[in-house]
Order: C-alpha cells, then sequence, then structure tokens
C-alpha cells in the first residue's frame, strides 16, 4: 500500500521469485559444501599419493569459482532485486532492520571472491599447506555468508523475541535460528557430496570409480546424519500457527511434503544401494537421480519454508500486501483505497466500481497471485457466482490459512468481488429477479451450501460440526447466527432474513441433535 | 509537492545515525566506481584490441590479456557494487526502490544479460586460450551489455531523486518503463562512460607500467594511457553539458551559486585536465594520483547533486530508529578490518611463494 505495485498479471511476482530463488538457493548451498569438499578432498588426495584425485579435484575446483563467480554472485543480486520488486515494503523493512548483517556479509563475499580465485588459479602452483589453507579460508567465508543469510531467512519465518524488543540480536537469534543452521550447513554437504558422486560416476571407473564413489558417499552419509535431526528440530521450534499452516492438508502443502518425503526416501535408497552394495555399478544416469531426488527434497523444503510462513512476508510482523499485523488491525473495516497511496480510484461509484476492483486486485492480492501461471485465480473463480466470490473475499482467512484477511469497507469488497467476477466470466451478472411473494420457505441445506459451505463442510472434523456438539439449543445457534463476526473475525455475518436465519438454525440443530 | 511527498513511500527508521550511511556509502561508492572504470575500460579495450587484431596480429596478445583480466574485474565490479547500493536503499530505499518499480522489467533483465555477459568473457578465456583467432564481435556484445547495465542504473537513480516523474507509472504499471524522457538521463549516461574509460585506460597503463616484460607491454602502456588522456579530456565538456542540464536550482549552487560546490566543481574539471596532459605526456604514476584525488572530490559532487534533487522532500528522509546498532556497526568494522587483513595477508603469502 505503501509502495507501487509491480503490476503483471499474467505472470505474477511469486513466479519471479521462484525462478530466481531456485536457481539463487542451490548455487549457494552447493558454493558452501563445495568449499569444504574441495580442500578436504584435496587433502585426501595428498595423503594417499594420488594424482587422479587432485586432477579431480582441480576440475572441480573451475566448476564451483564458475558458479560462484558468476551464478552465485549475480542471482544473489538478482533475487535482492526480485523482493524489492514484489515485496518493496518487506525489503525495506529488512534492509534497515539488517543493513550491517548484510554489511558483514559483504566482508565475507570480498573473501569468498579473493580466495576462490586464488585457489583455482595457484592450483599446483604454490606449496601444498598454503594451498589448503586458501580452502580452508574460502569454505570458512562461504559458510559465514550462508550463516548471516540464514540468521535474516530465519528471522522472517520466526522473529520471536524481537516483535517485543526490536533488539538487533534477538531478530538474529531466533527460534529457528540454530536448527536452520544446522539444517542448512549438512544440506550443503549433502548437495557437495551428490555432485562428487555424479563426477566420480561419469569420469573414472574401475578402484578409481569405486575411491571416489566410497568417498561422496561418506559425505553424504555424514551429512544424512546431522541434515535429518536438524530437521525434526526445525520444525519443533517453529510456531504452532506454522506448523498448523503445514499440516493444513491444503493440496500446494500436501504436494510439496510428498515431494519433501519422496526425495528423501529415494535419496537414502539410492546411496544404500550404490554405496554401500554396489558402487562399481553406479552408472552417470544413477548418480543423476541421486542429485535430482536432493534436489526436489530441497526443492519442497524451501517451498514448504516460505507457504508455512504465509499469510506473512516476515513472521506475525508483515503480511504479503505489505501492511504490518497492527495497520492490518486498524485498517481492517477503513477505505483501503483512500489509504493506499499507489491507487488512482479513491472513491468508488458505479462508473468506476470495476477499475477500483481491480486496483484492490493490485494492491491486495498480486504479490501472492497472478490471472496466469503461478498461483492463479481464474480457474477457482471461474466456478463461483458473484454473491460466493464476495463471501470468499469475506472469509479468506477461513479459506485458507496462507492469506490475509481482506482489507476494506464492503463496498470495496464488492468492487474487488465484481471485478474478478468481470474477468473470469463472460460479463457481469444479470440482476437477481425479485423474489415471488409466495417463494418457498427456505431450505436449511441450501443456504448452508450457499453461505457456509466454502468454508465448512459435514464432517466430523469440521469446526462448525464440532461446536455444534457442544451447544445445548437452538436458541443458542440463533445467538451465534447473529454475531458470526464477534465469533471468529474471519467470518462475514449472516445476512440472510430472519426466517431464512431460523431455517439454517434448524438445520445446524439437526446436527446437533446427531451428537 | 504535497501531492508528491503523499506518493512518497513511508521510510523505516534507521539502525545508526544518516551520517555513518553516508560515510559508508562514499567510501564504497569510490571503490565501485573505481572497480566499474577498470571493468568498462577492460571490456571495451579488448574488443579494441580484438578488431585491430583481425588486420595485425600483433594487437593480439593486447586483446588477449584484456581478456583474461576482464572476469576478475567484472567480479570486483559487482561485489564493489553490492555495499553502496545496501548503504544508499538505508539512506533512501523509500525512493529507489520506487525508482526501480517504474523499471521493473528491463532492471530485472540486468541480472540475466549479466550473468550471460559474464560467463562469455570467461569463454573467452577457457575456450579461446591461445587467443589465436580474434573474437571483435562477442567483446563488443560484453561491452555492450556492461554498457546495459550502467545505462539502467542511470535510469534508476535519475528517476529515484525525480518523483515528479513517479506518476507515469499509470502508463506503465508492468515496469516497462525507461526515463528517456528526462533531460539530464544521457549527458549523465555518456560523462560516466567517458569517466569510466578514462578510468579504465588508467589501469591499462600503470598495469603495463608495472608488467613490463611481456611482448605487448608498450604497446598496452601507450594505449592505455590514450584511451586515459582522450577519455578524461572528453569528460570535462561531457560533465560541463550534465551540469548544464541540471535544473537550475540545482546547477546554480555549482555555477556560482555557492563557493565551496562552485570550487570543487572547478576541481574536478582541473583534474580531469591535468589527468590528461599527465597521461599523454606518459607519467602514469602522477596522472594516477591526480585522478584519484579528482574522483574523491566526483564522489562529494554526486553526492550533493542528489542531497539537492532530494531536499524538498526531506520530510521522507529516514530517521534515527529508536534501538539503534551501533554495537553491531562496530562488529561490521571488526569484520571488515579482520577481513581485508586475511585477504592482505594471504595475497602477501602466495606472492612470497611465488617469488621463492
Amino acid at each position: 500500500m505503501n509502495y507501487p505495485v509491480w503490476y503483471i498479471p499474467a505472470v505474477g511476482g511469486p513466479l519471479v521469485i521462484a525462478l530466481m530463488a531456485i536457481v539463487h538457493v542451490l548455487v549457494s548451498h552447493f558454493a558452501v559444501g563445495g568449499g569444504l569438499w574441495l580442500v578436504l578432498t584435496e587433502r585426501k588426495a595428498y595423503k594417499e599419493k594420488k594424482e587422479f584425485i587432485l586432477d579431480y579435484v582441480k576440475k572441480h575446483t573451475k566448476f564451483f569459482m564458475l558458479l560462484t563467480m558468476v551464478f552465485g554472485a549475480i542471482t544473489g543480486v538478482g533475487i535482492w532485486f526480485t523482493i524489492a520488486l514484489i515485496h518493496p515494503d518487506a525489503t525495506s523493512s529488512l534492509i534497515h532492520s539488517f543493513v550491517f548483517g548484510w554489511a558483514i556479509e559483504w566482508v565475507f563475499f570480498v573473501i569468498e571472491i579473493v580466495t576462490a580465485f586464488l585457489y583455482f588459479y595457484t592450483f599446483k602452483k604454490i606449496s601444498e599447506k598454503t594451498h589448503m589453507l586458501i580452502g580452508w579460508i574460502y569454505f570458512i567465508a562461504a559458510w559465514a555468508s550462508l550463516f548471516i543469510i540464514n540468521a535474516i531467512l530465519s528471522y522472517m519465518m520466526t522473529p520471536g523475541k524481537w516483535l517485543q524488543t526490536h533488539n538487533f540480536w534477538d531478530s538474529v537469534l531466533n527460534p529457528t535460528f540454530w536448527p536452520s543452521s544446522l539444517f542448512r550447513t549438512f544440506l550443503c554437504f549433502a548437495l557437495a557430496g551428490s555432485y562428487g558422486l555424479l563426477t566420480a560416476a561419469k569420469k573414472f571407473k574401475g578402484d578409481e570409480k569405486k575411491n571416489l564413489v566410497k568417498y561422496n558417499g561418506k559425505w553424504i552419509l555424514y551429512s544424512l546424519m546431522g541434515m535429518i535431526p536438524s530437521l525434526v528440530w526445525y520444525y519443533f521450534s517453529l510456531p504452532q500457527s506454522a506448523k498448523d499452516g503445514i499440516g493444513s492438508g491444503a493440496v500446494i502443502m500436501r504436494n510439496s511434503l510428498i515431494h519433501l518425503i519422496a526425495g528423501l526416501v529415494v535419496f537414502c535408497l539410492l546411496w544404500l544401494f550404490f554405496v554401500l552394495w554396489k558402487s562399481e555399478k553406479l552408472s552417470f544416469a544413477g548418480s543423476i537421480v541421486v542429485l535430482l531426488s536432493i534436489f526436489v527434497f530441497f526443492g519442497a523444503f524451501e517451498f514448504i519454508r516460505e507457504a508455512g510462513r504465509k499469510p506473512y512476508v516476515i513472521g506475525q510482523h508483515m503480511y504479503v500486501t505489505g501492511l504490518t499485523v497492527s495497520q492490518q488491525e486498524e485498517l481492517k473495516d477503513k477505505p483501503i483505497l483512500q489509504y493506499a497511496k499507489w491507487v488512482q480510484t479513491k472513491e468508488i461509484t458505479p462508473e468506476n466500481e470495476l477499475k477500483a476492483g481491480e486496483e484492490l486486485f493490485r494492491i491486495q492480492c498480486v504479490s501472492c497471485h497472478s490471472l496466469g501461471i503461478k498461483n492463479n485465480v481464474n480457474a477457482i473463480l471461474a466456478q463461483r457466482d458473484l454473491k460466493q466470490i464476495t463471501r470468499n473475499i469475506g472469509s479468506l482467512r477461513g479459506i485458507t490459512p496462507f492469506m490475509p484477511g481482506f482489507v476494506g469497507t464492503g463496498a470495496e469488497k464488492n468492487a474487488l468481488a465484481k471485478w474478478l467476477y468481470s474477468i473470469t466470466h463472460e460479463g457481469m451478472p444479470e440482476p437477481e429477479p425479485e423474489p415471488a411473494p409466495a417463494a418457498a420457505a427456505p431450505d436449511g441445506e441450501t443456504l448452508f451450501a450457499n453461505n457456509c459451505s466454502d468454508c465448512h463442510e459435514i464432517t466430523g472434523s469440521d469446526a462448525l460440526v464440532v461446536k455444534m456438539k457442544t451447544v445445548e439449543s437452538i436458541d443458542e445457534i440463533m445467538e451465534m447466527l447473529g454475531k458470526l463476526e464477534q465469533l471468529n473475525e474471519d467470518m462475514p455475518p449472516f445476512e440472510g432474513t430472519d426466517e431464512e436465519k431460523k431455517a439454517l438454525a434448524d438445520y445446524l440443530n439437526r446436527l446437533r441433535s446427531e451428537k | 509537492m504535497n501531492e508528491l511527498i503523499n506518493i512518497i513511500p513511508n521510510p523505516d527508521p534507521l539502525p545508526v545515525a544518516p551520517g555513518w550511511f553516508q560515510f559508508l556509502s562514499y567510501l564504497t561508492y569510490f571503490l565501485h566506481l573505481l572497480a566499474v572504470g577498470i571493468m568498462f575500460g577492460t571490456a571495451v579495450s579488448m574488443a579494441l584490441g580484438y578488431f585491430k587484431g583481425k588486420k595485425d596480429d600483433s594487437w593480439m596478445p593486447f586483446a588477449g590479456r584484456m581478456s583474461r583480466i576482464l572476469p576478475f574485474t567484472i567480479a570486483f565490479a559487482v561485489n564493489l557494487g553490492v555495499a553502496p547500493l545496501l548503504f544508499l536503499q538505508a539512506l533512501y530505499g523509500n525512493f529507489f526502490y520506487t525508482a526501480s518499480l517504474l523499471v521493473g522489467i528491463p532492471w530485472l533483465l540486468i541480472v540475466v544479460v549479466l550473468i550471460i555477459g559474464y560467463y562469455s568473457a570467461y569463454w573467452l578465456v577457457f575456450k579461446n586460450k591461445d587467443h589465436a583467432k580474434p573474437k571483435p564481435w562477442l567483446s563488443v556484445i560484453i561491452s555492450l551489455i556492461l554498457a546495459w547495465v550502467g545505462f539502467m542504473l542511470v535510469n534508476v537513480n535519475t528517476l529515484m531523486m525525480t518523483p515528479h516523474r513517479w506518476k507515469s507509472y499509470y502508463d506503465h504499471m508492468n515496469g516497462l518503463h525507461l526515463n528517456v524522457s528526462e533531460t539530464t538521463l544521457f549527458p549523465r549516461y555518456i560523462f560516466y562512460l567517458f569517466l569510466f574509460l578514462a578510468i579504465g585506460g588508467m589501469f591499462i597503463s600503470l598495469f603495463y607500467k608495472i608488467k613490463d616484460k611481456f611482448e605487448e607491454s608498450e604497446k598496452g602502456f601507450h594505449f592505455g594511457s590514450a584511451l586515459s588522456g582522450y577519455f578524461a579530456f572528453l569528460s570535462v565538456p561531457a560533465f560541463a553539458l550534465f551540469l548544464l542540464v541540471l535544473p537550475r536550482e540545482i546547477n546554480g549552487v555549482f555555477l556560482g551559486g555557492n563557493g565551496l560546490w562552485t570550487v570543487s566543481a572547478l576541481i574536478f574539471i582541473l583534474g580531469l585536465f591535468v589527468t590528461a596532459f599527465l597521461a599523454f605526456k606518459r607519467k602514469t604514476t602522477a596522472a594516477l594520483h591526480v585522478l584519484v584525488v579528482d574522483l574523491i572530490v566526483f564522489v562529494f559532487v554526486r553526492a550533493h547533486i542528489r542531497q539537492l534533487y532530494l531536499d524538498p522532500f526531506k520530510e521522507k528522509f529516514s530517521t534515527l530508529a529508536q534501538n539503534t546498532q551501533y554495537g553491531v556497526m562496530v562488529l561490521f568494522f571488526i569484520v571488515l578490518a579482520a577481513g581485508l587483513g586475511v585477504v592482505a595477508w594471504i595475497l602477501i603469502k602466495v606472492a612470497k611463494e611465488k617469488e621463492a
């Protein structure tokens, strides 16, 4: 609301962030794991006096140098640019909170660059001891970068005591900082070992291959021994709201969990098969599957972390819309178009209602949704009528734990609903005919379908059904229907007639009596 | 004015007094300016070397040397660009983010094209090892990519200082906007390109002055000196034009309105003349000293121009936060000193071993 919105509805911001982040996150973790892998593998070469291992390390050095220098560095800047385009409020908040954290990270970046160049260009040209020392410095600098960035990432998930104190160290030492640091560190090593496995399978045969497959296998084993417990620790360090989001059963979350578990299981099984049992059988294709499985696992983890943080961009502090929690509370029912700096429609009239609707979509929805490729709203809304869309907007938190509630007046909600309807259907609906005076008595089940079924269903675990089993009488249900918005801020008030309210209460009462 | 102030996003508070960020941004911007000049000068010299090498083989070792140096220069130019951008965002993030949003697509394209340019630079080193074949067009593409990045930065920098142009957002919400209607854009950009080539030429002449045993050393030294001389000289009218097209209330400060800033601008111009003269005379060390001092003056002049642009919007500047972070800033200085110490130590150690 503070900044203009970069508006490309056909693509959507999340897709751009995802593309940039996938590349950068993979590369940066590779660079860290690769740092330790290089120096320890070099030590192995000297210890075993095996020239082929030294050559093997040298080739990897070039790969890691190019990867770090080009992809790592540039996509790192790219992520910064991208989040500033999609979430400028959050970026500004993070920069002002962590400016010296980032500045320290920049110093490590300088060291990383110098030592990466030195390590590559002095290979076999200086003493073994000095060369390995350079390798150690490179690794420590790369890991220190990860350590600092991880502090910022974990703070965004779990700001912890910072919410009260606004103290820098409280934001760094947040509840998930240590488990996340450990998890990412071991993940870096697993990635490096998996890549080493791939190059060993491709370049070598016989005993040389066996030697290197076993060696990289050990990397993976030790990584898994640290990675799995730290992942569990990470999960248990999450706040209940994030755990609820992860366990919400939402399709995207369920699919990600399946990917996470499947990736890890396949990775472990392949490791057992190829490293412990048939190391000479490891083919190039097999090693690619190993690498892909850890990518899938890693990608799913990052996706779950990102989604689990929603509806916040900075946990319990700032929503994805750029509004802080206190601003959201303050503006909940206020005219948001008048508050937002970057909209042209300040007052809604019948003539500009659709334009206002689009502006509301722009300032409240496009940080997560598109009308095209990723997280698009078209498919879902095309199946809903205007009334349902309006009701959905009024109860976003009830529909999914990943969305912040709608901010704005009833007229603004209607404008957004009409605009969404107009782009997902052909034109606007015909005005509803006046009900015939002698209409049939309202039907409770239909009223439930029209008013409640977007968020509730008649199953034993549904919050409404559970609640119904605790009420004592139909009068209590009538009373509840009269103050839905007080019972749960995400529920819109019941807007039917008294007769309809009675019919719906009768229907719900039947549920109660089934207890 | 009120309407303009209203659309400027509200800033976040600063963890230490703004003066610290100004100091850090001037310092790191100066280093970035040097690194970018070296990078751009090297890229253009490489391209020119390859073009000359098509007709005259004796230019090939020079072009090859430039191509081997280029990836290092890109790495440091990018790295040294991170710090001033960080401190700039601390001071003027609300202006900067809004400007970058207006040019979102070409701004993000920087990432894609820079990766292409950077890899191409490495490709020239690793796949064209013996430099048997001139690669003029690839070198031109790399130079154009680097120039494009500069053009985008000038776009964002000019946009962030001119909120009255931000209303164009409603015509380009997709970020497909360039600030080409801004009068100062091209004079500013051309001045920078000239200044970078002067810095790059100085670097090349200094490099060959030190490394005088290569077969192309003499040729390279003269080429670098000439490049530096010509472009330091050309930077004078370019800077004058840039000053003249600035809004009257801003350029007036440098054209007699304020003694200190008028003298500063004159010193900068004079410094460019002296640099050019010394470069033409092949007095590289003296020219380098003058240019470095001159660039320090320029960093202050440039910052003051921005200050004058943004002064009317002072109320949208970040103020000091209640929870300050002076301790963390001290930690940063300690890490910076230790980091630079480690880098220096390892470089000296390697140099000694190679010597031995």
